[in-house]
């Protein structure tokens, strides 16, 4: 019997993500934060949207976690004449045992990790084939369903430019990654350091430290983490305070997010307590997620947008605006903190 | 849960931070209600010392009404008040404790040792906490101590001064008594009306009514005081006029009857004259006809004249007749005609009379304008000093130096064909950006 997670488990598994993230970190450089997020949505059993410009990594930072969790990994570059069948596998018509019969030949899908490079360039069509498998874990083909290896893990990535031809993901979609992360620029000491490592054309050797087995029950620790009320109140007034006259940021929003944030917020909280090492989320927890998992579900209204207001502004905002704590102070009382 | 002493230091100290938002929180709600309380309060104060009532009477409805406003305060107070949860997650909050202080409330984690505590949970405004309870202290202290008077000030009866006109009055009745002149009956009426009004109690010795009724006696004395002087001035005046008809050898009988008429007259209107003359002196008078006047030594005709006349100087004097005054009456007395043929009875013009003579010499005379369209050639229309048209000064400008416009323009357009308006100078700035 798994014994629960009490906090030397809790140390245990930080310990053991500690070395992962410092695995990817020593392959990965100067995106430490971005590294923490991918572990946290990891963890949290979430596919994430990665989002940057050519060269920044995003690539690299998907094998160096393949390599450090041992776990299979496909990549398929998104194409606007990728067909469904491209994705899920197609039926083969094959002789066995002296009988024709057509016969499920897997598509690149059945991965553990499988990076969707450039996912707007596809056709829609296409994106909601992957979108179905990346939702309900499994791929049904001429009325057969054949499941996805656990863990299933989807990085998709895009390009903020030449947006020429190709077709931005629609909310709903959009709604299914549990993270959105832009991937930003390094610094000129990050820069000096990667030309000082790494050669073109030469792959990278990054240290194994867990399996994918592991990586499940990791993920199945996560989910023990406790969600003190006080934290549960705290992500339902987040949300629902993203709902246009709710809330005074949500005047420049057209639509708010959906319970399925709330519940994407509440398990990268866990997993993110569990990151750290503590058997209980905080609000600290939930706000250091908040932007990447509300980032991308909140829509701007035109006023908002043609103001250049963005979406991790808004949620900054909202952060800003909406307090942990339940009831509010008197006027004559402010609230001390530590500093 | 409780036995922990973890445990009830932090509930202990989750209490204590909950009670005191929780009275922050009814002081807030009570705030306003508070601060308007003691503003009627202090108003009420202000009259009440003003009308010269008690102030501690209105004392319980004071209390009365902060009882009220509390228990209002309290009925705001529900959904608002802090529980022991939210006083541990603001401990937590502040002490950077993430949240354990709410996962061991609920048993999911033991509680953390007292030793994390650091004290500073929430902070004190004091200028917003206070403010209020200095505003409503300053207004009941300036209600209790501002310096006003009672309105219905008692006064004090020891130093009450009656008013002047009965002064006046009181002092014209002994100038009465050392002059022996008027019928005592009458004196004893007039202080017997000055009595009245002083034995009234000295509290309304200045109302309006008694003020009134003071200067309405003191006016009255007046007149009768002047209308006396003059009497006597008249009657000393005719006096002499008689002394003096009594050397003139060849006055006829009619004339000499004709004088004891209008002697007779003089007296009777002496007589009718309120307050009455003094029945002694009348009667003295009464013998002193025309007929009679030759039984009396010229002293005692002097005598009697000068009596009369330093009486009714006294009298005129102190009732604000001047000396004027009562040479004019005697002078109507001395030219006072008969009414013979030549001239009628009253005074000779040109002299003192009430009526002046009107010798219309500021009155004006209409002069008739001149008709100009017969006028012929050469004559003078009018002469004026005034430079003419050919004089007229070619180097004035109007408006150029006091308002310095470059313009005048028509009803201020000037600034509309130079100017823009916000939204024209916004379009252009756009339009050429």
């Amino acid at each position: 019997m798994k014994p629960p997670l009490d906090e030397s488990l809790a140390a245990e598994s930080a310990g053991e993500l500690k070395q992962l993230r410092q695995a990817v970190a020593d392959v990965i450089f100067g995106q430490d934060r971005l590294i923490e997020h991918v572990t946290v949505a990891m963890l949290a059993r979430g596919h994430i949207l990665l989002e940057g410009l050519p060269g920044l990594g995003k690539t690299e930072l998907v094998k160096a976690f393949s390599k450090a969790l041992q776990i299979q990994t496909s990549r398929i570059q998104f194409t606007p004449d990728l067909l469904p069948g491209d994705i899920t596998g197609n039926p083969m018509l094959q002789e066995v045992e002296g009988q024709r019969k057509f016969v499920f030949e897997r598509g690149p899908v059945f991965t553990n990790l499988l990076l969707a490079d450039e996912i707007n360039r596809a056709s829609p069509k296409t994106q909601s084939a992957l979108l179905e498998a990346m939702q309900e874990k499994r791929v049904t083909v001429m009325g057969e369903t054949h499941p996805l290896p656990a863990p299933f893990l989807v990085f998709a990535t895009q390009n903020p430019i030449e947006l020429e031809g190709t077709y931005p993901l629609p909310e709903a979609q959009l709604d299914r990654f549990l993270f959105k992360l832009e991937v930003h620029h390094c610094d000129v000491d990050t820069l000096q350091r990667i030309l000082t490592h790494r050669t073109i054309g030469e792959d990278t050797t990054v240290k194994s430290v867990m399996d994918g087995e592991r990586l499940n029950e990791l993920s199945l620790r996560a989910q023990e983490v406790y969600l003190p009320e006080v934290v549960g109140s705290y992500i339902a007034r987040l949300v629902d305070a993203t709902v246009p006259g709710h809330s005074t940021m949500s005047q420049d929003l057209r639509y708010g997010a959906s319970p399925r944030a709330a519940i994407g917020l509440a398990a990268a909280a866990r997993a993110r307590a569990l990151l750290e090492g503590r058997v209980h989320t905080c609000a600290e927890d939930v706000q250091a997620v908040a932007p990447a998992v509300l980032g991308h579900r909140i829509i701007l209204s035109y006023q908002a947008k043609m103001q250049g207001q963005t979406p991790a502004a808004l949620v900054k905002a909202l952060l800003d605006e909406v307090s942990p704590e339940v009831k509010a102070l008197p006027k004559s009382l402010s609230a001390a903190k530590l500093s | 849960m409780a036995k922990d002493p973890a445990a009830a230091f932090w509930l202990r100290r989750a209490r204590q931070w909950a009670f005191a938002v929780n009275a922050a929180w009814f002081w807030q709600s009570l705030m306003p209600l508070f601060a308007g309380i003691n503003l009627v309060f202090a108003a009420y104060l202000l009259i009440a010392r003003r009308s010269g009532g008690e102030v501690t009477a209105g004392l319980p409805w004071y209390l009365l009404a902060l009882a009220l406003a509390a228990l209002w305060a309290l009925w705001r107070l529900r959904g608002r008040e802090f529980t022991v949860s939210d006083a541990l997650l603001r401990i937590e909050t502040a002490q950077g404790l993430k949240n354990r202080l709410s996962c061991a409330h609920a048993g999911t984690l033991p509680w953390p040792a007292p030793s994390e505590y650091h004290g500073k949970v929430i902070g004190l405004r004091a200028h917003v906490a206070l403010l209020p309870l200095v505003y409503s202290g300053a207004f009941v202290l300036a209600g209790l101590w501002l310096p006003i008077q009672p309105v219905d000030a008692k006064p004090v009866a020891g130093d009450a001064v009656e008013p002047s006109a009965w002064t006046q009055v009181a002092d014209w009745t002994e100038l009465l008594k050392e002059e022996r002149l008027v019928d005592n009956e009458d004196i004893d009426k007039l202080e017997d009306r000055l009595s009245e009004l002083r034995d009234r109690p000295k509290e309304e010795w200045y109302t309006q009514g008694s003020l009134e009724a003071g200067e309405a006696l003191r006016d009255e004395t007046r007149v009768a005081m002047q209308e006396l002087a003059r009497q006597l001035q008249s009657t000393g005046t005719f006096l002499e006029e008689m002394a003096k008809n009594q050397a003139v050898p060849m006055l006829s009988g009619a004339q000499a009857e004709a004088l004891d008429q209008a002697w007779l007259k003089q007296l009777e209107q002496l007589q009718m004259s309120q307050p009455g003359l003094d029945p002694e002196l009348l009667s003295q008078l009464q013998q002193m006809n025309f007929s009679q006047m030759k039984g009396l030594s010229p002293e005692q005709m002097q005598q009697m004249q000068e009596r009369l006349q330093q009486s009714a100087g006294r009298c005129g004097g102190a009732a604000g007749l001047s000396d004027m005054d009562l040479e004019a009456v005697s002078l109507q007395v001395s030219q006072m005609g008969m009414g013979e043929i030549q001239r009628g009875p009253g005074p000779a013009p040109l002299v003192m009379s009430d009526d002046g003579t009107s010798l219309e010499t500021a009155a004006r005379e209409g002069v008739s304008n001149q008709d100009m369209r017969a006028a012929v050639l050469g004559e003078t229309v009018g002469i004026s000093s005034r430079p003419g048209n050919d004089e007229a000064d070619t180097d004035f400008r109007a408006g150029a130096e006091s308002g310095q416009a470059a313009e005048l323009g028509d009803g201020g357009d000037v600034v509309w064909r130079e100017t823009y308006t916000p939204q024209e100078r916004a379009i252009l700035e756009d339009y050429f950006q």
